[in-house]
């Protein structure tokens, strides 16, 4: 597959200092990535939503985020870049291709994905080399960044944190302190045996997100929820108006409660719970 | 490994005018009948030829392009007169061929080993000019081409090939791109 244009692949290497640590691998018309045709209904990124294997997170205007590489803002030449040393092989961190004048491809290198092996080519001539060095050049990218929309699309956060440094303020999990002045809250009663240490991970990113959802809730709204979650989870405890948080499945229903997951379909009046939510208008911007 | 031994090959392009010049200086002679100017002009041309050859060779290179964010234009064809000057006085006054091996030695271990061992203008024979570029985040780079560039936004080039990481040559398939006039 050739185009007209020269395309670049490059990496990201880890060095010390502050002197230029990107490198040029090579440049030719070959396309080292294709664009996703799934690319067109992405969703702004949501900590907890599940995503649909056909579709990417995307995060807009994304040359003005802090995390942004100065790489990406700077129009991209690849003479201004030092060819990459055998010796720094083994130090890559990420590598990227620019394509089409407008397209990034980032794929993160750990160093088991530099595989040193045996290797057979199969092809017109059978060529053996042992002690070769390579990369695979995964299907799709971590990342992709389109320079004309200035939008950075992914599928999962925690592949391209150490590309984008910063980013994971996104996913942000309310730390220890956040998490006990919430469950210290009036409409919440600890058990005995339960505490902010138990809290888990995945309850404490929830922790984060409902201290925000709450702020913006007046006291009327704040009962209404509190109504809300009595009716959809008969089984919580409660004593003196307050819920009774036994485990963190408590919390959970507490938590889910407050982001408005509980829902009852139009026939049959089925009630459920929508385990990843968007909002709609959002996605279909 | 054989882009070390292409720049080793550069660089003798480069330094062995001086050679040349000794030769002449000396009288050398490899045709016995005819005059002897025909051996100077055999001596000339064969470092005209390598650099011939030596820009064929530029394809087995690595691919780079300039897309056209440039700032800075300069040109440079006349940057090399200085040190070539330079190299004419000396092969001028090494009086015996045993100095011209030294002389020719120190000066083709700095010539490799700085980055302007293109400054060969030999290639102006072959109509190739030489530029200093500057890209928007200021880095300076040495293009060869055949282009005759005046203005920043004449600098876009897509079958450039990396000589080393300082210096570029534009290859342009050696036809019918240069736009002069």
């Amino acid at each position: 597959m050739e185009g007209e244009k020269v395309n670049h692949l490059m990496a990201k290497i880890r060095k010390r200092g502050n002197d230029n640590k990107y490198r040029k691998i090579r440049s030719d018309k070959k396309f080292y990535y294709k664009l996703p045709e799934d690319l067109d209904n992405p969703i702004e990124y949501l900590p907890d939503h599940n995503l649909d294997e056909d579709s990417w997170f995307v995060i807009s205007e994304f040359s003005k985020k802090p995390y942004c590489l100065d790489i990406l803002k700077n129009n991209f030449e690849s003479v201004e870049y030092l060819q990459l040393e055998k010796l720094e092989i083994d130090k890559i961190d990420f590598i990227f291709s620019y394509q089409d004048k407008n397209e990034y491809y980032f794929q993160r290198v750990l160093s088991s994905h530099i595989v040193s092996k045996k290797l057979l080519y199969i092809g017109e001539a059978f060529e053996f080399k042992e002690n070769t060095k390579f990369i695979v050049i995964n299907d799709i990218p971590d990342a992709i960044y389109l320079k004309d929309q200035d939008k950075l699309y992914f599928k999962k956060l925690t592949s391209i944190t150490s590309i984008f440094k910063g980013i994971e303020e996104l996913y942000k999990e309310a730390t220890e302190e956040e998490t006990r002045e919430f469950l210290e809250q009036s409409f919440i009663c600890l058990d005995q045996g339960f505490s902010s240490e138990k809290v888990k991970k995945l309850n404490r990113k929830r922790i984060a997100m409902a201290i925000n959802t709450m702020r913006n809730f007046n006291s009327d709204e704040k009962k209404k929820i509190f109504d809300y979650i009595k009716n959809y989870c008969p089984n919580l405890e409660r004593k003196k108006g307050a819920f009774v948080v036994k485990s963190d499945e408590d919390l959970k229903s507490i938590l889910y409660g407050i982001d408005q997951r509980y829902y009852t379909t139009p026939v049959k009046n089925e009630k459920r719970i929508a385990n990843s939510i968007i909002p709609i208008n959002e996605s279909f911007k | 490994m054989g882009n070390k031994l292409y720049n080793l090959f550069l660089t003798f392009n480069a330094t062995s005018l001086m050679i040349v010049i000794f030769l002449i200086k000396q009288h050398c002679i490899i045709i016995n009948k005819a005059p002897n100017w025909v051996s100077y002009i055999i001596f000339i041309s064969i470092p005209v030829l390598m650099t011939g050859l030596s820009l064929l060779f530029t394809r087995f290179l690595s691919s780079d392009s300039i897309e056209g964010n440039v700032k800075d234009l300069e040109h440079a064809n006349n940057a090399y007169l200085p040190s070539y000057l330079g190299y004419f006085f000396v092969a001028l006054s090494v009086p015996d061929v045993e100095t011209l091996v030294f002389v020719f030695l120190i000066l083709f271990v700095f010539t490799y080993f700085s980055q302007t061992i293109y400054f060969n203008p030999l290639f102006l024979l072959w109509k190739r000019h030489f530029y200093y570029v500057t890209t928007e985040n200021n880095i300076k780079i040495f293009l060869i081409t055949r282009k005759v560039l005046r203005k920043p936004s004449d600098v876009h080039f897509e079958n450039l090939k990396r000589i080393n990481n300082y210096t570029f040559i534009d290859n342009g398939g050696g036809k019918s791109e240069s736009s002069d006039g």
